[in-house]
């Protein structure tokens, strides 16, 4: 086994506001030898708000998966009573390097109380996920990548003994790790229909996938709903949660992206709509400022300013995204009509 | 460690149109005592019917995963691609056997044409899902079930070596092991308000479970659905699909049981068996009118089994009101049970 292994990984993926959508992210973006915009514009469409998730409410990212579906991520798994994972004599640390040292990254929970750098390192139990990209049998610390104390998502080390540590002290009866492999043949075409379908249900508040059904608001429904939970925090004197405000800037980064794409390869052409999906994106780079200095502060008066930025921001998207699809709806139909 | 070691396993199942619900099955018949009953009482009300699915397009299960969500049982997972399993040099045998002698079943897909003594179809990618249930270390054989072609639940010894091939002799990428394990701890209950809501979805054709909630019809819908697919395949001249005819009976079987056993715990009225001893042997009749089709294709015996399906909608129709009212009585005094 390699005494030195650093798999590829982006340190700034495209997105960063929850690990498991930045994992498969930064895996891909340090990986993929083509342009990933034309994938990218069938990606983070729909959103959802989940009243009932205790620290998840707002997701940009319905049915990813780590991209199994769409072949990129590959997934191996073992998860397996603590006492039959002896009884097999496998070993945590030999696992993992073993893994990495064979191009699977490793992917898992650990209790972030053993992790230096983690906000709750030597202070409390606190289960968290993980990636990890590379080993150094020399130093004897794992690479990994993830949120730091000081808010930054970045590249940082863990050493073997306590990486072992965060293991063996989850509270859990099993070891569970997955491991991710990257698709070298992978592609990143565009599918028109896809971002139809995401385009459609985001329009229409729906969620027409088979994943996260439930209680959920979606879509343009669920931009409302988070801003009137951001009041409700604010009253009760609680932090905005940064997460959503970023997870917010993010879908209108990836919206402005694919109405750029769409323009710019033909797929519809009215180009006002570049100026609005710019001035939405601008409206949401506020909204997450707004957010920080709250937090800040401690001042909440910005959090009306908050919540009719997302009201100014849903009628902008109310009114051209329809018209997005249309044109898109038209481009997939005559493709068609020209094919028969 | 020891050289035979075998796990309780029931052969004589009630269930067997999908492995992946006569095998949980049959591990917690074997292995629970006194509360099997109670606990089958609860199971497969609702059903379902797929339009859209190639070969699983009847279903009397909704949302039971293995009983995983009741901790039942308690499913681990080792799902390395081949190359690893070569690479890390991991014995298979090895696995097998400390997960037997853990309590755990190990539930695995491989290549059928090892498996099956007298297959037909000797293709590499046909594949079968098979539990293990016990292995013999000194002639180095596993005991493997499985449901056959034919739809029964079927038994044999398969040599260490020959069940390695049908893992790796395939063009799938990873081999999957799923292990089951029975949870003696697992609290069984009679939970009336699941049940009472359970038979409205059936009753009312609809489905108020998280899952399966796309592409489907439930319920009398489902049965309905499942007669016109009987009706339009009879008309092309092909077979019934015999999954279909026995999930049919089988969902009629366990109705009968839970009928029986709510009686037994005076929660339903006692005229209401008469009704569900007609409808199971009515379902009987179809099966064997079914089956008869299919070694004859006379159409008659086809007309004459989507008449008797109509005849046990009609019975059902007439008798689970009665059952959902009774429940409700039940359920003002005492919920779970």
């Amino acid at each position: 086994m390699r005494k030195i292994v650093i798999l590829p990984f982006d340190d700034k993926p495209i997105t960063v506001m929850y690990h498991n959508i930045a994992f498969p992210m930064g895996i891909i973006q340090g990986n993929a030898k083509t342009d990933l915009i034309p994938w990218l514009c069938g990606k983070y469409i729909n959103c959802y708000f989940d009243p009932k998730s205790p620290q998840n409410k707002f997701n940009i990212c319905i049915s990813d998966n780590w991209t199994i579906i769409d072949k990129i991520i590959f997934k191996q798994s073992i998860a397996i009573d603590r006492e039959l994972f002896s009884d097999l004599h496998f070993d945590i640390l030999t696992l993992l390097r073993k893994m990495l040292s064979y191009g699977h990254y490793v992917h898992g929970n650990c209790n972030e109380e053993f992790i230096p750098g983690k906000y709750s390192y030597q202070k409390a139990y606190f289960p968290h996920d993980f990636l990890l990209i590379g080993y150094n049998d020399i130093s004897k610390c794992f690479s990994s990548v993830g949120y730091l104390n000081d808010g930054y998502f970045q590249r940082y080390e863990i050493p073997y003994e306590n990486m072992l540590n965060s293991m063996i002290t989850m509270k859990r009866e099993r070891f569970e790790f997955n491991f991710r492999t990257y698709n070298q043949d992978a592609e990143y075409s565009i599918n028109l229909e896809l971002i139809k379908e995401g385009l459609t249900d985001y329009i229409k508040s729906e969620n027409t996938l088979k994943q996260y059904q439930g209680d959920k608001s979606y879509g343009l429904e669920s931009l409302k709903t988070l801003s009137e939970f951001f009041i409700q925090q604010a009253e009760q004197n609680k932090r905005i949660d940064n997460r959503y405000t970023r997870g917010l800037m993010e879908h209108k980064y990836f919206m402005r992206l694919r109405i750029d794409y769409l323009l710019q390869n033909g797929y519809i052409n009215d180009e006002s709509y570049l100026g609005l999906t710019q001035e939405v994106y601008n409206i949401s780079e506020r909204i997450h400022m707004l957010g920080l200095k709250i937090n800040m502060t401690g001042n909440i008066s910005p959090i009306h300013k908050i919540h009719e930025y997302i009201t100014i921001m849903n009628s902008i998207e109310n009114e051209y995204l329809p018209k997005v699809l249309r044109e898109l709806e038209n481009h997939i139909n005559c493709k068609s009509e020209a094919v028969v | 460690m020891k050289r035979i070691h075998l796990l309780p396993f029931d052969v004589n199942t009630v269930t067997h149109c999908y492995p992946y619900i006569s095998f949980p099955y049959s591990i917690i018949h074997d292995n629970m005592d006194l509360n099997f009953e109670k606990w089958q009482c609860g199971k497969y009300i609702n059903c379902y019917f797929k339009e859209s699915s190639q070969a699983h397009k009847f279903i009397i299960s909704v949302h039971d995963n293995w009983s995983t969500d009741k901790k039942i049982l308690k499913n681990q997972v080792i799902s390395f691609s081949k190359e690893t399993f070569k690479a890390f040099q991991y014995n298979i045998p090895l696995i097998i056997k400390k997960a037997l002698l853990s309590g755990a079943y190990p539930y695995i897909e491989c290549s059928q044409k090892y498996i099956i003594s007298n297959n037909n179809d000797e293709s590499e990618e046909s594949f079968i899902h098979c539990l293990i249930n016990g292995y013999d270390d000194i002639r180095k054989v596993y005991y493997v079930n499985f449901i056959n072609p034919d739809n029964e639940l079927e038994s044999c010894e398969v040599e260490y070596e020959r069940f390695e091939t049908a893992l790796f002799n395939n063009s799938k990428r990873g081999i999957h092991i799923n292990l089951w394990k029975y949870n003696p701890e697992a609290e069984i209950v009679l939970d009336l308000n699941e049940i009472k809501n359970d038979l409205e979805d059936y009753f009312y054709s609809k489905n108020s479970k998280p899952q399966y909630n796309k592409d489907r019809s439930f319920g009398l819908q489902a049965i309905a659905d499942l007669k016109s697919y009987f009706l339009t395949e009879a008309q092309k001249r092909n077979l019934l699909d015999i999954k279909y005819l026995r999930g049919f009976l089988e969902h009629k079987i366990f109705m009968a049981e839970r009928m029986k056993y709510l009686c037994s715990e005076n929660i339903i009225d006692s005229d209401i068996l008469s009704h569900v001893i007609n409808v199971h042997s009515l379902a009987e009749k179809i099966y064997k009118l079914g089956i008869e089709y299919n070694e004859t294709l006379e159409t008659d015996k086809v007309d004459e089994l989507l008449h008797l399906i109509d005849d046990t909608v009609n019975i059902e129709k007439s008798y689970i009101s009665i059952v959902i009212n009774n429940i409700n009585e039940k359920l003002k005094y005492k919920p779970i049970i």
